[in-house]
């Protein structure tokens, strides 16, 4: 498995909001651990200073659980390779449908590999439920006790026309 | 060890768990008030509701299950009879 394609066949997202670089384990419907490297040339760093502290480097945690929440999306979208996604899959978008019990452990700074687990915990035909955890240097950094997941077809969500 | 069979489900304590998830106060949740109409209860807090349940009592709901349990007297006979299935 070209595990750095993978990421890009699954998800819509691109630069600079793509927050996922390798997918190291999937067990369809069920788990998948990725990898994602934050650096100092990242995006969010682009106005920060030279010579500034450790503490303000922190990565934010809304790209934190971002990044965590691409890696259930690849989960969530996973088809073998050389499926094509059937029109209705093509059509939905994944969007992000709640939050409980997100928990940052230790702070996320540049240079640090972060491995997102994400565990299936219930999905319907268009809702999906994950759990887990972010993983750097075998500590956890941030833990999710529940993310809802929902897919919505495009043109529910675009402006109605005129 | 023999597993205890779960006589009566903790009434209270089942309507505490589902006024955290809903994030109303327990009090608003009466023998018949409809989660979906009276406490805007979406699909996606339905289905969050379920995992919360299924993960604390140790049972599993069908999707058809979980779509015609709407008030809490319906969840906790549906839950009251999933218990006594498993125990």
């Amino acid at each position: 498995m070209n595990a750095a394609y993978e990421v890009e066949r699954l998800l819509p997202h691109r630069f600079p909001l793509l927050l996922v670089d390798r997918v190291l384990d999937l067990v369809p419907g069920e788990s998948i651990t990725a990898a994602k490297a934050v650096t100092r040339n990242e995006q969010c760093y682009r106005r920060v200073g030279a010579h500034t502290a450790d503490a303000c480097l922190e990565y934010p945690r809304a790209l934190l659980i971002e990044s965590w929440g691409q890696t259930a999306g690849i989960l969530a979208t996973w088809r073998t390779p050389g499926q094509e996604p059937d029109a209705r899959e093509a059509d939905r978008v994944m969007l992000l449908g709640g939050l409980t019990g997100v928990t940052f452990h230790l702070p996320v700074l540049p240079g640090d590999v972060l491995h997102h687990r994400a565990r299936l915990s219930r999905a319907l035909s268009d809702t999906v439920i994950f759990e887990g955890e972010t993983v750097c240097d075998g500590e956890v950094v941030m833990s999710v006790e529940r993310m809802v997941m929902a897919f919505r077809p495009a043109d529910s969500l675009l402006p109605s026309a005129g | 060890m023999t597993a205890q069979p779960i006589e009566t489900l903790d009434k209270e304590d089942l309507r505490r768990t589902l006024a955290e998830v809903i994030d109303v106060d327990a009090t608003e949740i009466g023998e018949a008030t409809d989660f979906v109409d009276e406490l805007n209860v979406d699909s996606l807090l339905l289905l969050e509701l379920v995992v919360v349940l299924e993960k604390k009592y140790g049972v599993k709901f069908s999707e058809r299950e979980m779509r015609t349990a709407r008030t809490f007297r319906d969840a906790h006979a549906l839950l009251e009879r999933k218990l006594a299935v498993s125990a």
